[in-house]
């Protein structure tokens, strides 16, 4: 009994010490996302820097936190090296065996080196692929985008012979058709017209409406991609007590896309239907399949329940016995307490990623991205250069706080310059 | 036995059953310190590592150097002038960042100019050489020549790497096949001089919770 007195009051204040180490990081987290919605992109990076090299369970999460970024400052150097470091983890596997494992399932998720949902690891690669595309180092961009694809195979059940799985990882290759377009103008920069046709035709077959977006002469053309992340991707958030996840909100509770509008030195751009979105990160996000860990919340907290109406009742009995109501009411609120779900995720994420292949004058030009809709975002981009040949890839993040104008060069392009 | 060792013997025995959820709370605890490595530390993947890099070129450069054609290209024309490209990556889904496609075959180069000194003049790429002249010359004097054209130096051969894989990956597991060929190439003949292989292949398996 005196080992417990020793014992409790030492794993008391490691598990306050903890707590409090886990605190400063979400704060510092918020702000960076904070900073981040605000265009505040320096100061995201200088907050995120120093946890993305700390290599604990938020590891992954926070590289790819800081790689949206410094993708978003220009900062491709950074954003590549955040992603990488993700990569590497995420086509890692067996990083979570053993104490990890073993924590997640008895005392909480997040003690578990955090992955992501298979959308947010999607991403991640797409945006490494992106980072690499904007570079024109389109082997390295095409073999990011193909591992984004092969993110969402997982899906896919136990083979190919498996027609559900076949039909399930179909939908998702569907909804991902963005990495397929990318990758299909990877293809087409490296020479190979017929696996860059092979890619277009199967965005094409999958999404019928991305037929002039994959159309091979318009990509052929293009000197100008405008890569538009647009809006607030889903949201994490838990039902029944805590205990099973779900992402919010759903498509049609956040409305319509509205697809973007492009003047080039004030004169409109006609996008036809290539201003379709490519992929809507919601409607993905719903897809989430329900995993072994779920199962094993739900029966810690159907258990937990149980135990505390055991205890209620063992209390209220007339000639109940106290300790035992006593022990089934802390077992069941400890039950209870490490059933709740995992709720890290990549905040940074957009509802959409808009592809915009455009043919424009060479020169510097002065290109704005307008939305409409029931939130309208404008940004008026100044003196963008644009080459005769080859094709210049920007990136825009529209949001809510981030319209207003933007002058190229950004600092760390204007740095490296030679 | 007396009646006080009697009483010792129940005590230390209700204590040792009082101390035994905290005995296993102090395994638990334990077990999960001990196994929770970091992020970075556990885990197996199917991606190239620093230990590959290690196998091939070592084996590349003992090829290279060992190769009878090589040889009597050298015993024919003395030292051979050779520049050294990056590895191209031609692999399914696998990224190889700028630094991994050079320290391929800057590293076959390391090897072989110690290994057979004498017998190889190693030249810069194009690239490397406006990189290094840029960053050393033109930062101190904006408009001066960076010079002659590495092309004037006029290498005779060009060590190149390309890197192929095939990657299959389902909810149980990833296997990825590499083929990694170099090639020593005659640049005025457009003959391959020498050529090899080497092939990896790995395996990692999805574990629980993955």
């Amino acid at each position: 009994m005196r080992l417990w007195l020793v014992m409790l009051p030492q794993a008391l204040l490691v598990g306050a010490m903890a707590g409090c180490a886990d605190f400063e990081h979400q704060r510092t987290v918020r702000r960076a996302v904070a900073d981040y919605y605000m265009g505040a992109y320096p100061q995201a990076i200088a907050r995120l820097g120093p946890l993305a090299g700390d290599p604990d369970a938020n590891f992954v999460l926070n590289n790819v936190r800081l790689g949206s970024a410094a993708l978003a400052f220009y900062d491709l150097d950074e954003a590549e090296t955040a992603f990488l470091r993700a990569y590497e983890v995420l086509n890692s596997f067996g990083v979570n065996n053993g104490g990890r494992t073993l924590g997640a399932i008895l005392v909480s998720e997040s003690i578990k080196v955090w992955r992501g949902e298979p959308f947010e690891q999607a991403m991640a690669h797409f945006y490494l692929g992106l980072v690499y595309y904007m570079r024109q180092d389109y082997q390295n961009a095409r073999a990011a985008f193909e591992n984004a694809l092969f993110k969402l195979r997982d899906y896919a059940d136990e083979g190919s012979s498996n027609t559900k799985g076949d039909d399930r990882y179909r939908e998702q290759e569907s909804d991902f058709a963005v990495a397929l377009v990318m990758l299909g103008k990877c293809w087409q920069r490296i020479g190979r017209e017929d696996l860059a046709r092979a890619n277009f035709d199967r965005a094409r077959q999958l999404r019928p409406a991305l037929a002039d977006l994959v159309d091979y002469r318009r990509n052929l053309e293009s000197n100008v991609l405008l890569v538009v992340d647009y809006g607030y991707g889903p949201q994490k958030v838990t039902t029944f007590d805590g205990a099973i996840v779900g992402f919010a909100p759903k498509p049609p509770e956040a409305g319509p896309i509205h697809p973007p509008r492009i003047r080039v030195d004030g004169k409109a751009v006609d996008l036809g239907a290539a201003a379709c979105p490519p992929v809507d990160l919601l409607a993905l996000a719903q897809d989430r399949r329900w995993q072994s860990i779920d199962t094993i919340r739900a029966i810690k907290s159907a258990v937990g329940t149980g135990l505390i109406a055991a205890g209620a009742y063992q209390g209220m009995r007339r000639h109940g016995d106290g300790t035992a109501a006593l022990i089934l009411l802390g077992a069941g609120l400890l039950l209870k307490a490490t059933s709740q779900a995992d709720m890290r995720q990549w905040e940074m994420l957009p509802r959409t990623t808009f592809l915009i292949p455009l043919r424009v004058a060479p020169g510097n030009r002065d290109i704005v991205v307008e939305f409409g809709g029931h939130e309208s975002y404008v940004q008026t981009w100044r003196g963008l250069p644009v080459g005769a040949r080859g094709e210049t890839t920007f990136y825009m993040r529209m949001a809510r706080y981030l319209s207003g104008e933007y002058t190229w060069p950004p600092p760390p392009v204007a740095q490296s310059a030679p | 036995m007396p009646r006080h060792q009697d009483n010792l013997a129940i005590r230390n025995q209700e204590s040792a059953i009082s101390n035994r959820p905290c005995v296993a709370l102090c395994w638990v605890l334990a077990l999960l310190l001990a196994g929770c490595t970091s992020a970075v530390q556990s885990g197996q993947s199917t991606l190239l590592e620093g230990d590959d890099l290690i196998r091939v070129t070592d084996d590349m450069a003992a090829k290279i150097a060992g190769s009878p054609d090589v040889q009597e290209a050298i015993r024919r024309q003395g030292p051979l002038r050779v520049v050294v490209q990056p590895a191209e990556n031609h692999m399914r889904a696998e990224v190889l960042p700028t630094g991994a496609r050079e320290a391929f075959t800057a590293r076959i180069r390391t090897l072989l100019a110690k290994q057979a000194r004498g017998q190889f003049v190693w030249l810069m790429n194009r690239q490397e050489f406006y990189d290094i002249r840029r960053r050393e010359l033109e930062a101190k004097d904006p408009t001066l020549d960076l010079g002659p054209s590495p092309d004037r130096v006029e290498p005779q051969y060009m060590l190149t790497a390309r890197f192929y894989s095939m990657t299959q990956e389902n909810w149980q597991a990833r296997s990825t096949t590499y083929l990694c060929v170099f090639e020593l190439t005659d640049l005025q003949q457009r003959t391959k001089l020498w050529t090899d292989k080497y092939e990896i292949k790995k395996a990692a398996a999805k574990g629980f919770l993955e």
